[in-house]
């Protein structure tokens, strides 16, 4: 634990500290609530700047790990640290939170003092979430991102917002509390392997669970992460919130919030069940195509101009999912540079809208038109978010979509290491799909901008608009800048990334490589004899009997959740024994999910 | 045997917390009868005293004793150890917050009775002998002691008819559930010939099982279900609780709650536990198990629609009551592992947490009107931040979310669940989980009502000192429980 | 490592010029901003011309020593050091590489690009919003040089984009015309329906050669999409290698479908003249809707590996011009007019690029830059002498007014009717030629031969509208209003003086680049286009191509006789209009269009309905389905059944919860002494269960389940194996034992009923459980299903 790993301490405790001064703010003192919240975020922003100092490209693993003993009594850990991955998400986390308080300073003006508390809070949440590396700092931070964003939505947002902010916090939490299941199973298991308590997830990478265990495990973390995503059929807590939200509320969630999805699939469920990721990935990959045309067309319909970009939200971040399916290392790399872009063109483009529904107080896209003539610098503005958004070369969209549609395409083909098959079905027609969301997003999103900007001013009260303040264009430069940085010198952020994906996918194939067998450690498969009937009780119990559907349905897979170790070969690179769902006969109860040594 | 041989002379010094307890009951009683005059403001420094010399008796004797270490006292009719004395001084502590709490409370809808001070303590004297009981004759007299006292305090608002229907309820239903306790010991002696625990499980150990013993334990389990208030016997709490002058409600959800399940941790896990019984077809782990999913759905399901605070947050003490009994099974399933430790945490926790609630309940109550409805905490978060923010920390709390006391409970219970041989109680785990995605909607229900409403006129709350420095202690307690849980785990897995 | 040549200067030029007029064009004098953007093109056009004169025309110059071996590498320079992207084996490098054939290009787009921003400056002088306006077409120069000279599809890709962007801002400039935003839009999206396409192809490249570079920083003998190695790789792919190259490039090509305005992707072109002329001229006629041809060029190594591929783009480029052509007879809008013939002349250039004959239609395309151009600046000059409107029937006798415009007009129209020596006529006839001669492997008989007959019908065509335009504006009387016919003036120079350039160009290109292969003209003179262009092209003696290709190689006679069609069929063009329109409008026309034809002539004019069709096909439909989809998907299915309704199936839960708690004391105690029992019946109840598993042949072990725990202390276990309902194996267990096991072997394999008995140690009670058993003769089950092996155990947990 070197100097430079409490530059992640700081991150994660300036923020903190900004909030408890915030608290102490008399409530009138609006300016200075906003300054002390700004001065911090912007401190906490170069603070996270510097973590690039001493943060190594070359490394593929964890780097600047902060690891302090936190709850002896559960093997719990203070743990931080970034890797290729995380460090740019972090970034990200501590751009946009200044961006969004200068942004708010005409939207919000009552209860400032809290407003900004919560923007820092929600800040330490997110940033923690993404530094975390133990599963219980990662499962604190995680549920601690809700309290703010509910707040922020429900005290700052539209009419719906009652409904909006609890359906928000409703959906998250059923996805998330499954997966704390999950974790106290994956937990009590690698204690029963190694006789240690811990929560550290280094380590929990470690422990390999038995296929039919792993699948229930994935499926407990990945309606977790699917809802934060949001997948397909789980996003419709986004349209709402978003409306509802205000916009500094919109821009965080569509910024930060959405990457925990992608993120957590890509840090925590893959490399801990690669297993049931495996097993899942065609669904997945069909889930996130129909994701990304679902979310195209009903964003074309759209009237109002803030759904319409929530929605596109769905289309953008299926392409990330995609992407880490397809599990081919542009794909992965371009899904992380797609969560950037998206995080920067979305959030420029809930800024925009800010700035249109601070002057017109409506967001329906009929009550504009011709904007462009009175706010030109805007319009100029808003059109680079639009088009970044769209993915025009150039612009930061296109690298992230470029790179997944071919990463797909090329999946499990002669161009990646051999005996790597595709785990997605049909990878080109999936890519062909998904490519046509370029075609939609250049359509919903050039309609949006063609009814908002263009044609004749036929509104009245557009006839006097006020072009951006200088305010205003402060808070969209950066932004601006960003999108055109990313989309021409994308290679430093690639190059950074790079070893940490190449990490992943190894370690996804060795954990997969591994045998079938009852839980044990990577590469110390459990000997036969470790599992006689001495304890025949493996995961089942009467609670199936007594009609315990949920433990029943956990207890045993029905057969449809087992194929995929039907035809181990396509699972496992050849020199890997196939793992398969029939135990040796000396030992039934390996088969069995959850059993234990 | 001889009486006089089986007292050691240490046994005084370990039984202290009980005698102080005990001894100052009955002072107040008695010194209050004679007293003339209306003031009675010293009764509660008084009180508070009591407990605060107990619960100090308590860490002392907890310090001077070695983790696995039992002593027994008066020929094992008492039994001390580590977790006996934490939930001693839980137990003192929560009735010393509840004495501050109360005389704001008392004044303002004038129940003043001087008795009530003195049936605090007797209340609390026999929770401590429940807790360290060591023989199920202790138990049932700790048990009693304990009911009666609350029938009292349910009852001790004497102007307002709904605490009489509630205490009445309470006391004809709990006479029941007594009726169950005695006969299950009854049925435990004549199957083994004993209410010694420790003897008891023994026996059971070397000849096995017989009806006698099963039956015996079902009984068992129905009348310490009822004072847990576990679903199907958790009718009496909405009643009783809502009924009940509010500083007695939260002593019933936190205190009683706790004693409760102290005697519970001494009848099964010592008596009824070894490491077999509630592994059997007929042990009462299953039965708990089940019972806990029940209890915790039903409580979260009547939760949902209320609208009186007080009676919701009783349903939420019923379902909080399952989650305890999934750290009970899991004891009994796993009697090394992390069970104990948590179930302690939890109780802790839980009765930090609703003392804190109760006492923000109080707190925006005044003489005008009492308050407990959720549309008279509307705009509460504008006009009076601190208690708003410092209620909001105790429902995120109850609701299980980080960084509290509760969410840790919950995470230690169920993980220590998830611990159990086989995954047996992994569905239980996931009941639980689902269950505290329930309970979130009508714990933000409240919050809700606070910050997204606008406030329906002004009023007065009733402020105090007292009232002030529990409401802040309990929430920065609430805070510190659940960030820097490690402390509070050692001393639970002691 | 090659050279590095400065290249990325070229492009770098116009874009800085751009950021300097829309970033602080409001604050800059509206002559400042023309110099800015003037000065910009110019020096580019400089560079590129220093650059081809120097290094490239020396590499020419070896080229040819060499005795034009295989392919010319050209000048090749990266912009920066790092790549681009760099993922895994994907490598991007931000690099441009300027051969003979970009040479062509970069010379047309930087000179008729300045001429045009010339005249801009006269034309838009009145434009409020001119920073903005200039900065847009300094870009889109930019964005035109990167798609010219990137040295490998993604950069090229990024031009293919950014020229569409420009093309969306430059037609949409006047936005507040409902109209023109909608043009601007539609052309976007109808390109970006091409650009799918083109990505696609580039994937599937990618996937099957493992890199986009045309040529590879290495040289040829690094993996690049040129050279026999790619082949080579196309080959070791799954997909043979003709259907590779067939896929890829009809990809490829559907993308320039997109750019260049071919069927079905044309519509967007007439619409987009809603922009400013000068835009019109630089964008949709001289440049962007060239990159179509010029891709295919580049990509000739691809097409020519792919007959199929090049059968699909001739025949599309033949029908494109014809339909193109028919349409444009109809048309009373000049520009739509000329729009018309641009799409017409695409398919031209694709006809040549199709049938292999690469350097004619690039030839085609030089010239028709400079034509084209011409006749939208002349289009531009006339409309703004008729004070804006482009109605040719209300025009008229401006031969007179407009002496420069029209005398540059009429070499125009000379040169694209294929009369004899404007330069029209060499680059049409090379391509009429071209595709006569044609023959390909796997082609039908005579497919060259069709293609040259729709070609001509299609030449004849254009002859006749372009001189029917030609009279209806400049001929005969004035048919405009007087108050218009009083402002006819002629253009500034700054318009008239770029006319008259191109007029110069257009005159003498054809004599200078394409002279015939006729024996009379000197070798070193031939078509010195088509040498310079060789060193870029496909040669078609490749090894790979097995001669799949053949060049057509003409006598004299043959050759000769091909010309005199074409000239024949412009002259006959002209006559005919001439002999209609001489004194404008013409009478038997309109009777043939009001009487017998005027069915005909209204498909025609409203251009066979195919944007009414796709309204109705594509548009329309795709709304409602998004309609649809939101409607019953998004907000009934998910939101109302699902979220709302388990909300409310939870909510009536509480609801019941809440009557049963009603306050009366006996419900109270009913339901304790109810769950009293409950809890006793079921804690009491016995549960057998086994597991069982084949430990050899026929033989199968079997565990009874009796839980642990006093209450299974002498707990007694019967099976019943051969199902005759009589126990045939009794055992009780003892606490602190294995669980009861049995072991029995099976007469026979197959299916067997088992059943086992338990009775409890407490309570006597005896339960019963029956499992089907899978016996088979070979010693291990391939594996009895988890479900089955999973040992179904009673005891502690969920089991009351």
């Amino acid at each position: 634990m070197n100097q430079a790993s409490y530059l992640l301490l700081a991150t994660l405790l300036l923020p903190v500290i900004g909030a408890v001064l915030v608290m102490f703010v008399p409530q009138g003192e609006r300016d200075l609530a906003r300054g002390i919240g700004l001065g911090v975020a912007i401190l906490t922003f170069l603070v996270s700047l510097a973590i690039l100092g001493p943060f190594d490209r070359t490394l593929d693993g964890f780097q600047l790990i902060f690891d302090k003993e936190w709850i002896p009594g559960l093997g719990a850990h203070f743990k931080l640290g970034v890797d290729g991955i995380s460090i740019w998400l972090v970034l990200l986390t501590t751009f946009l939170t200044p961006v969004v308080l200068l942004s708010a300073h005409e939207a919000v003006t009552e209860k400032v003092r809290e407003f900004v508390a919560a923007m820092l809070v929600l800040e330490v949440a997110m940033v923690g979430t993404f530094l975390a590396l133990d599963l219980f700092l990662f499962y604190v931070f995680w549920e601690l991102m809700l309290i703010p964003m509910y707040l922020l939505i429900g005290i700052w947002g539209g009419q719906r917002r009652v409904y909006a902010s609890i359906k928000f916090v409703l959906y998250t939490m059923v996805g998330s509390l499954l997966m704390l299941a999950t974790i106290f199973y994956v937990y009590a298991k690698y204690g029963g392997v190694t006789g240690e308590f811990t929560t550290d997830l280094e380590k929990l990478d470690d422990l390999v669970l038995p296929q039919t265990a792993q699948i229930w495990c994935f499926a407990a973390f990945a309606l977790a992460f699917a809802i934060k995503v949001p997948l397909f059929p789980l996003h419709t807590w986004l349209p709402d919130a978003h409306v509802e939200a205000p916009t500094a509320g919109s821009v965080i969630l569509a910024g930060v919030l959405l990457k925990f999805g992608i993120y957590g699939f890509l840090r925590f469920a893959m490399p801990l069940f690669p297993y049931g990721a495996a097993a899942a990935a065609p669904a997945m990959s069909i889930i996130a195509v129909a994701g990304i045309v679902y979310g195209a067309l009903v964003a074309f319909v759209q009237d109002d101009v803030k759904k319409l970009v929530a929605y596109s939200s769905v289309s953008h971040l299926g392409f990330c999912m995609l992407g880490l399916v397809a599990l081919t290392p542009q794909a992965i790399e371009g899904s992380i540079f797609g969560m950037l872009s998206h995080g920067l063109t979305t959030g420029g483009l809930f800024l925009a809208i800010g700035v249109l529904y601070e002057r017109r107080h409506t967001r329906l896209m009929a009550e504009f038109g011709g904007v462009w003539s009175r706010m030109p610098v805007f319009g100029a503005l808003f059109l680079i978010c639009v088009l970044g958004s769209a993915g025009l070369p150039g612009l930061s969209g296109f690298i992230g979509e470029f790179l997944t549609i071919i990463g797909t395409f090329i999946a499990g083909s002669n161009t990646f290491p051999q005996g790597w098959p595709a785990f997605i079905p049909a990878p080109k027609i999936l890519a062909a799909v998904a490519a046509t969301g370029v075609i939609l997003g250049a359509i919903y999103l050039l309609y949006m901008f063609q009814k908002v900007m263009f044609g004749p001013l036929k509104n009245e009260r557009n006839r006097d608009l006020p072009d951006l303040s200088w305010r205003e264009i402060a808070v969209f430069t950066p932004v601006v800048v960003l999108i055109f940085a990313l989309g021409v010198f994308p290679h430093r952020f690639l190059a950074t990334t790079e070893p940490a994906v190449n990490r992943f996918i190894g370690e996804f194939k060795a954990k997969l490589s591994e045998p079938d067998a009852a839980p044990h450690l990577r590469g110390q498969p459990p000997p036969g004899e470790k599992k006689p009937a001495a304890e025949p009780g493996e995961g089942q119990d009467q609670g199936a009997d007594q009609g315990e559907g949920a433990e029943g349905a956990k207890a045993q897979p029905p057969p449809s959740a087992a194929p995929p170790a039907a035809n181990p070969p396509t699972l496992a690179p050849p020199t890997a024994n196939p793992p398969t769902l029939a135990p040796p006969t000396a030992n039934p109860p390996a088969a069995a999910p959850g059993g234990q040594p | 045997m001889n009486v006089v041989n089986a007292i050691k002379p240490t046994d005084i010094l370990y039984m202290s917390p009980l005698t102080v307890l005990t001894v100052g009951a009955l002072l107040l009683i008695v010194v209050e009868a004679f007293i003339r005059g209306r003031n009675r403001s010293w009764l509660m420094p008084l009180t508070i005293t009591a407990c605060v010399a107990a619960a100090l008796a308590a860490v002392f004797i907890y310090s001077s004793l070695t983790s696995p270490q039992q002593v027994s006292m008066f020929g094992g009719m008492l039994v001390a150890d580590r977790s006996s004395m934490f939930l001693t001084a839980l137990m003192c502590a929560g009735t010393a917050f509840t004495a501050l709490v109360s005389p704001l409370h008392q004044s303002e809808y004038d129940w003043e009775n001087g008795e009530y001070y003195g049936m605090l303590l007797l209340a609390v004297s026999g929770m401590v002998m429940m807790a360290m009981a060591g023989n199920l004759v202790a138990t049932f007299l700790g048990l009693e002691t304990m009911s009666l006292a609350v029938y009292v305090l349910t009852a001790s608002r004497r102007g307002s008819r709904r605490a009489t229907e509630g205490a009445m309820k309470y006391f004809l239903m709990g006479a029941f559930a007594t009726a169950f306790l005695l006969y299950g010991i009854a049925l435990l002696y004549g199957a083994t010939g004993t209410t010694d625990l420790a003897l008891i499980a023994e026996r059971l150990r070397e000849r096995g099982q017989d009806p006698l013993v099963v039956i015996g334990v079902m009984l068992l389990v129905v009348a310490f279900g009822f004072k847990v208030a576990a679903v199907p016997f958790h009718m009496w709490t909405p009643d009783a609780y809502e009924g009940a002058a509010t500083p007695v409600t939260g002593f019933m959800a936190a205190v009683v709650k706790a004693a409760g399940f102290a005697g519970a941790l001494r009848v099964f896990t010592f008596g009824l536990g070894g490491d077999f019984v509630p592994l059997g077809h007929m042990g009462w782990g299953g039965i708990f198990a089940v019972l806990a999913a029940i209890t915790m759905t039903v409580g979260n399901l009547g939760a949902l629609r209320q609208e009186n605070v007080k009676r919701m947050l009783a349903y939420s003490s019923v379902s909080h009551a399952g989650v305890l009994l999934t750290g009970l099974v899991a004891i009994g399933l796993q009697p090394g592992g992390s069970g104990r430790a948590a179930l302690l945490y939890y109780l802790a926790a839980y009765a930090v947490t609703t003392l804190g609630a109760f006492a923000a309940i109080i707190w925006i109550g005044s003489r005008e009107q009492e308050r407990v409805l959720v549309d008279d905490w509307a705009g509460l978060g504008s006009r009076h931040p601190g208690v708003a923010l410092a209620m909001t920390i105790f429902l995120l709390s109850l609701g299980g979310i980080p960084p509290t006391a509760g969410f840790f409970g919950k995470f230690a219970v169920f993980q220590a669940a998830m611990q159990a041989p086989d995954n047996r109680l992994l569905w239980l785990v996931v009941v639980g989980v689902l269950n505290s995605a329930l309970s979130i909607f009508y714990y933000l229900r409240l919050v809700m009502a606070m910050y997204f409403r606008e406030p329906i006129g002004e009023f007065r709350p009733l402020r105090s000192g007292g009232l002030t420095f529990a409401l802040v202690a309990c929430a920065i307690l609430v805070l510190q429980m659940g960030i820097m849980p490690g402390f509070w785990l050692d001393l639970t897995s002691g | 490592m090659q050279h590095n040549y400065p290249l990325w200067i070229i492009p770098a030029l116009p874009l800085a010029g751009a950021a300097i007029n829309l970033l602080f064009g409001r604050f800059l004098s509206r002559r400042t901003v023309h110099a800015v953007a003037v000065l910009a093109v110019a020096a580019a056009f400089v560079c590129a011309a220093l650059l081809i004169a120097g290094p490239l025309w020396a590499q020419y110059h070896q080229w040819v020593l060499a005795g034009r071996p295989e392919v010319m590498q050209g000048l090749y320079g990266r912009a920066f050091a790092d790549p681009w992207i760099h993922v895994g084996s994907l490598t991007i490098d931000l690099a441009f590489r300027m051969d003979t054939l970009g040479a062509v290009m970069v010379l047309v787009i930087t000179f008729v690009g300045l001429l045009i921003h010339i005249y801009s400056t006269g034309y838009m002088a009145e434009e409020p919003r001119y920073a903005a306006y200039f900065g847009y077409l300094n870009l889109f120069t930019g964005a035109m040089l990167i798609l010219v000279l990137g040295n490998n599809l993604p950069v090229m890709f990024i031009g293919w984009e950014g020229v569409g962007l420009c093309s969306y801002l430059l037609i949409g400039f006047w936005f507040t015309e409902e109209a023109f935003a909608y043009a601007g839009r539609k052309a976007f999206v109808v390109n970006r329906i091409g650009d799918f396409a083109f990505l696609l192809g580039i994937c599937l490249l990618f996937w099957s050669v493992g890199t986009l570079d045309f040529w590879a920083a290495g040289g040829p003998d690094a993996l690049s999409l040129q050279g026999d190695k790619a082949i080579e790789v196309y080959k070791s792919t799954p997909w043979l290698g003709e259907r590779m190259a067939t896929f890829a490039g009809i990809l490829l090509f559907i993308g320039a479908c997109g750019k260049s305005a071919q069927i079905p992707l044309y519509v967007w072109l007439p619409d987009a003249m809603a922009g400013p002329t000068p835009v019109s001229a630089l964008i949709h006629a001289a440049t962007m809707v060239t990159a179509g041809v010029y891709m295919v060029a580049r990509m000739s190594f691809l097409y020519a590996h792919s007959t199929t591929a090049m059968a699909v783009v001739a025949g599309v480029g033949a029908l494109t011009a014809l339909f193109a052509a028919i349409m444009a007879f109809a048309q009373t809008d000049l520009k739509r007019v000329l729009a018309y013939s641009t799409v017409s002349q695409l398919g031209f250039m694709f006809v040549g690029v199709g049938v292999g004959a690469y350097s004619a239609g690039i030839f085609h395309l030089v010239t028709h830059a400079f034509f084209k151009a011409g006749l939208f600046l002349g289009a531009g000059s006339v409309m703004h002498a008729m004070s804006g409107s482009g109605d040719i029937t209300r025009m008229g006798g401006l031969r007179k007014k407009l002496t420069y415009t029209h005398a540059s007009f009429a070499v125009y129209c000379l040169a694209i009717a294929g009369i004899v020596p404007f330069s029209g006529f060499f680059s049409k006839d090379e391509i009429l030629a071209g595709a006569f001669g044609a023959h390909a492997a796997g082609w039908i008989a005579v497919y060259g031969q069709i293609l040259w007959a729709i070609l001509t019908v299609a030449a004849l065509g254009t002859a006749f509208y372009m001189t029917r335009l030609y009279f209806l504006v400049f001929a005969g009387e004035s048919r405009a209003d007087a108050e218009t016919q009083a402002h006819i003036h002629e253009s500034p120079g700054s318009m008239t003086i770029p006319l008259v350039i191109l007029a110069a160009f257009t005159l003498v290109l054809g004599l200078f680049l394409g002279l015939p292969h006729l024996s009379a003209v000197p070798e070193s003179l031939r078509s010195l286009i088509g040498q310079w262009l060789d060193a870029s092209l496909v040669n078609f003696d490749r090894p790979s191509l097995q001669g799949a290709i053949h060049e057509a190689h003409f006598s004299d006679v043959s050759l000769l006789a091909l010309m005199g069609t074409a000239l024949a069929i412009g002259i006959i063009g002209i006559a005919a209009a001439a002999a209609l329109y001489r004194r404008g409008p013409s009478g038997a026309v309109d009777r043939f269009t009001l009487g017998a034809g005027a069915e005909l002539y209204r498909v025609v004019k409203d251009k066979f309905y195919v944007d009414e069709l796709y309204d109705r096909i594509i548009v329309r439909p795709f709304r409602a389905v998004s309609q649809l989809i939101f409607e019953v998907i998004d907000r009934f299915l998910i939101d109302w059944i699902i979220v709302d309704g388990s909300a409310f199936v939870v909510d009536l839960f509480g609801r019941v919860a809440r009557w049963f708690q009603n306050g009366q004391i006996q419900r109270y105690m009913v339901g304790l002494v109810l769950g009293g029992a409950l809890i006793f019946f079921f804690a009491t109840r016995t549960q057998a269960d086994f597991d069982w598993w084949q430990s050899a042949p026929l033989t199968v072990e079997f565990d009874a389940d009796v839980g642990a725990g006093p209450g299974s202390d002498g707990a007694v276990a019967e099976f019943d194996f051969d199902g005759d309902g009589r126990s045939d194996w009794t055992g009780t267990w003892k606490q602190g034992e294995q669980p009861l096991h049995a072991t029995w072997v099976f007469g026979r394999p197959g299916q067997h009923e088992v059943t086992m008995w338990l009775t409890d140690a407490v309570f006597k009670k005896r339960g019963e459980v029956s499992k089907t058993v899978t016996v088979e003769a070979a010693g291990q089950p391939a594996a009895a299903p988890a479900e089955e092996q999973a040992p179904v155990r009673s005891g502690g947990g969920g089991a009351p």
